[in-house]
């Protein structure tokens, strides 16, 4: 799955951005916020906590605009950012480790999950997954990104990536099956 | 892979009061921010001016030196001996500034020297103005020496003979 690249219009705000006019940047949060936000919000039913997430990311990118290469989406570097942040978020708070188990490093590509049917009732059962499984979740199966971006994101390795997305289908599905036979 | 709008739902979504929200703090960071940005490049601007300033003082004042002993040194020697006159005359002058008590017959020859001193002056400044500093016409040189001579001469005598004292 590739990503597009940015258009004519992302290169010019970023530039401006980068000669400090605020209302360039403003045209760039009005462009991605929402995506940020909607994508943010899977990971704490809090909205302030959401909220924070997404002005911390903006803050960032803003200070670090002269160190992005522009190569790829300005979308894609705030997804980083934000997920960063977060991870900060949890590991200051020991909510979770976010770095995976060696199980799931070593795990074999073939574990990839192929035969995936999303149905909707699966998002509650989403929340129950930890942090890192939906994470990759969310990246690969909803935004689109590849287990490279995602590995990138995570600072994991791309097998690792591979096997969470697929541990994270088999817990949906088995929720789901579990669900449908109690029915 | 699942369409975004989908698996999305609107609760998912910031309100647009919400963005403005967030854009309001995020704006106020990054003005809080360049205003922090732009102090600190202000008072390093103060400090480099204040340097360069002084810089500048000390730079000028060697260089006013430098060129005033050039200018010194480059001018002819008639002109340098008018200097040393000038200045002995005016050190002679500061030392002795009081007319001592004097007879009543020695106070029309003071009257007499003093006007004499005064003729003096004049003719040293017209003639100086005359020659604008510069002029090494070597008449004007031997005059205005001359005249530096003649007061010398009145001021030694008038200490000698008591008419003004050290």
């Amino acid at each position: 799955m590739n990503r597009k690249t940015p258009s004519q219009r992302e290169i010019a705000l970023l530039q401006r951005s980068r000669e400090g006019d605020h209302a360039a940047f403003k045209d760039l949060y009005d462009l991605n916020a929402a995506p940020l936000f909607r994508f943010m919000s899977q990971f704490s039913p809090g909205e302030d906590q959401v909220k924070d997430w997404v002005q911390r990311a903006f803050i960032k990118a803003f200070e670090n605009l002269s160190s992005f290469n522009g190569i790829s989406l300005f979308a894609t570097w705030l997804f980083k950012l934000a997920l960063n942040e977060m991870r900060s978020d949890f590991r200051r708070a020991a909510i979770l480790s976010f770095v995976p188990s060696l199980g799931d490093e070593h795990a074999s590509d073939q574990d990839e999950e192929t035969s995936f049917e999303w149905d909707h009732t699966m998002k509650h059962w989403l929340k129950q997954l930890d942090e890192t499984k939906r994470a990759v979740f969310l990246l690969y199966e909803v935004e689109g990104y590849s287990h490279a971006e995602i590995a990138d994101f995570l600072q994991i390795r791309e097998s690792a990536s591979r096997t969470l997305l697929t541990r994270a289908k088999q817990f949906l599905r088995n929720r789901w099956e579990e669900e449908r036979k109690a029915l | 892979m699942i369409s975004p709008n989908r698996f999305y739902e609107s609760k998912d979504y910031p309100t647009e009061g919400l963005k403005q929200q967030m854009w309001n703090a995020i704006e106020q960071s990054l003005q809080h921010r360049s205003r922090a940005t732009t102090f600190v490049v202000d008072r390093r601007s103060f400090l480099y001016g204040i340097a360069a300033s002084l810089v500048f003082v000390f730079t000028s004042v060697g260089l006013y030196a430098t060129f005033q002993h050039l200018i010194d040194s480059s001018q002819p020697q008639s002109i340098r001996l008018d200097s040393a006159y000038e200045t002995a005359i005016r050190q002679f002058e500061r030392f002795v500034p009081a007319t001592a008590s004097v007879t009543p017959d020695q106070k029309e020859i003071l009257s007499t020297r003093q006007d004499q001193l005064k003729h003096l002056d004049a003719a040293i400044l017209d003639l100086k103005k005359e020659m604008n500093g510069n002029d090494i016409s070597p008449l004007k040189r031997a005059r205005l020496r001359q005249l530096y001579t003649m007061k010398l001469q009145i001021i030694q005598e008038m200490i000698e003979q008591g008419e003004i004292e050290l």
